[in-house]
């Protein structure tokens, strides 16, 4: 195990006043350095999985290791990037990516540098950063977002479904921030999607998780990069791999529903 | 209002160039300049509509008078009512009671809404503060601040000291009310997002919690300018020679209806002057919630 590693051991997640475990006995270890997409119908406990490894959501039973250290509450090795943009919007965008920079008590002067730096790097211009985020769009409010949470340069990046309120093209576009992100600083990425064509186009290996909330299977992809969205279905494995992942998921789902029912 | 002629057909037809749009008498750029118009007819009628009815207003309580409707024994003539602002004015007693009531005011206002933002901010973070002291909060929360005139004089006399407890005692339930139910209302997620970024919780509570609630904080706080003008009349009923509470007591005293409506409209015109400065000077600051929602 390297120091990057995230190890999940025999998690299991029950809310209070709920009688079903969200997450129940999953395992899984993400290597370092890895870009890993969690794919599964709704309801399977896959954000709650990214809560549990962010630190937001204590296991019931089981445990999150990273780096051979058990996970017991959020810490700045970690950034997330959420569902829906939590900008603060009562600050400019410039106060939300030196956010972290501020709470690790960098130098206003260093500061600003880099978040020119972060700015330029998630593909927005420097005049950006006086603006408040009302006056974005949702994709320059998620690029924020992205830039947030890597002003700590986090050895892990955790996605939580963040491109789903966005439009197919800026969607395909942000898939590709974070894979040109990922190529460039190399964090570990966990990023949680329903979307299998997303998954297959960004990550590196993918894990279908069941309804019961454990892992139903852990695939690599095959796909070499770079992966355009309108030349995906041109690659060789592409339409095996979208295939086994359908059959995963629509076997997860009649699974769910036939629960839910019974 | 400027632009609009620049846009429309009118600047054309002043360039003397036609268009084909122009000639059609049904055609959307052939409307244009009625409807703009209408727009500057609408904006200015708008823009009057204050005045028409303050106009109105002097204009109603003038033919009451001047019809003996109401006696002018209790309803003096606007004319009256200017003559004896006037007279007060000279003699430098409207300045004084008014410049007096807003300083007992401004005092109750300042000590009950610190203490208030600071009890409602330990209530909406500390599930301890709220166990100790929401309780008694609520139980005194409904006692009007009036009822407690005597206690006041009970327990502080009747000099500053009483009117001091009173105005802060009425300023502090709606700015608490108000910054307790913010600072609750924070968003779990804002809160993740401090805390996946690393920050301590001074840093989440002074950049983050308190941000988020100025909106419901600002609201709770022009309340209590409102609360602290009514509240300080009540409290200058007693023991004070000077301020607007007390000058309408000796008003109605001593049958001086004239004196009475001038101390009613100082009133009116303090309370609507300090909303307002209050507004302009803190609008920007919550512009974001505006803009959001």
């Amino acid at each position: 195990m390297t120091a990057g590693d995230i190890a999940v051991s025999s998690l299991s997640v029950r809310y209070p006043g709920s009688d079903r475990a969200v997450v129940d006995g999953l395992d899984l270890t993400i290597d370092s350095g890895a870009f890993l997409a969690v794919l599964g119908p709704s309801g399977c406990g896959k954000s709650t999985l990214l809560n549990v490894i962010a630190g937001f959501v204590r296991p019931t039973t089981g445990s999150v290791t990273f780096g051979g250290e058990r996970v017991t509450g959020p810490g700045r090795e970690r950034g997330v990037v959420f569902q829906r943009d939590v900008l603060f919007p009562w600050a400019s965008v410039g106060s939300n990516i030196g956010f972290a920079l501020r709470a690790a008590k960098v130098p206003r002067a260093a500061r600003r540098d880099r978040i020119a730096e972060l700015v330029s790097a998630v593909g927005l211009a420097p005049e950006v950063i006086d603006k408040r985020p009302y006056e974005l769009s949702g994709g320059m409010r998620q690029r924020i977002g992205i830039a947030r949470a890597l002003a700590n340069s986090p050895r892990v990046l955790l996605m939580d479904e963040p491109f789903g309120a966005l439009d197919a093209l800026t969607r395909h576009q942000m898939q590709d921030l974070v894979v040109e992100l990922w190529g460039r600083t190399g964090p570990t990425v966990v990023f949680v999607t329903h979307d299998v064509d997303e998954a297959i186009r960004i990550a590196s290996s993918i894990v279908v998780m069941d309804h019961t909330g454990a892992i139903a299977d852990h695939l690599s992809n095959p796909l070499p990069r770079p992966r355009p969205a309108s030349r995906l279905g041109e690659f060789d494995d592409y339409a095996a791999l979208r295939r086994r992942l359908h059959d995963l998921l629509h076997g997860q789902q009649s699974a769910l529903t036939l629960g839910e029912r019974g | 209002m400027v632009s609009a002629p620049a846009r429309g057909s009118g600047a054309l037809r002043s360039s003397g160039v036609p268009t084909a749009a122009a000639r059609l008498p049904g055609s959307v750029v052939a409307e244009r300049p009625r409807r703009d118009r209408r727009d500057i007819a609408r904006t200015a009628l708008l823009a009057a509509l204050p005045v028409l009815s303050l106009i109105a207003v002097v204009v109603g309580w003038d033919a009451a008078v001047r019809l003996e409707i109401f006696s002018d024994r209790l309803l003096p003539a606007p004319a009256t009512v200017v003559h004896a602002a006037a007279e007060m004015y000279s003699d430098g007693t409207l300045f004084a009671d008014a410049a007096a009531s807003f300083r007992r005011a401004l005092q109750g206002f300042v000590v009950g809404s610190v203490i208030a933002v600071v009890l409602g901010a330990l209530t909406g973070r500390s599930r301890i503060a709220r166990g100790l002291l929401e309780p008694v909060i609520q139980i005194v929360r409904p006692i009007p601040a009036i009822a407690l005139v005597p206690l006041a004089i009970l327990w502080f006399g009747i000099g500053e000291e009483s009117k001091l407890f009173l105005t802060s005692l009425g300023v502090f339930f709606p700015v608490w009310v108000n910054t307790h139910a913010g600072i609750a209302a924070t968003r779990d997620d804002y809160l993740r997002v401090a805390a996946s970024l690393g920050a301590s919780k001074l840093l989440t509570f002074a950049t983050v919690v308190l941000p988020g609630a100025l909106p419901s904080v600002l609201t709770g706080l022009r309340q209590g300018i409102a609360t602290s003008l009514i509240l300080i009349v009540a409290a200058e009923q007693s023991g004070v020679t000077e301020g607007l509470g007390f000058r309408l007591d000796q008003a109605r005293l001593f049958s001086q209806p004239d004196r009475l409506f001038v101390c009613l409209a100082a009133l009116g015109i303090v309370g609507a002057v300090a909303d307002q400065l209050f507004h302009q000077a803190t609008r920007r600051t919550v512009r974001w919630a505006k803009e959001q929602s």
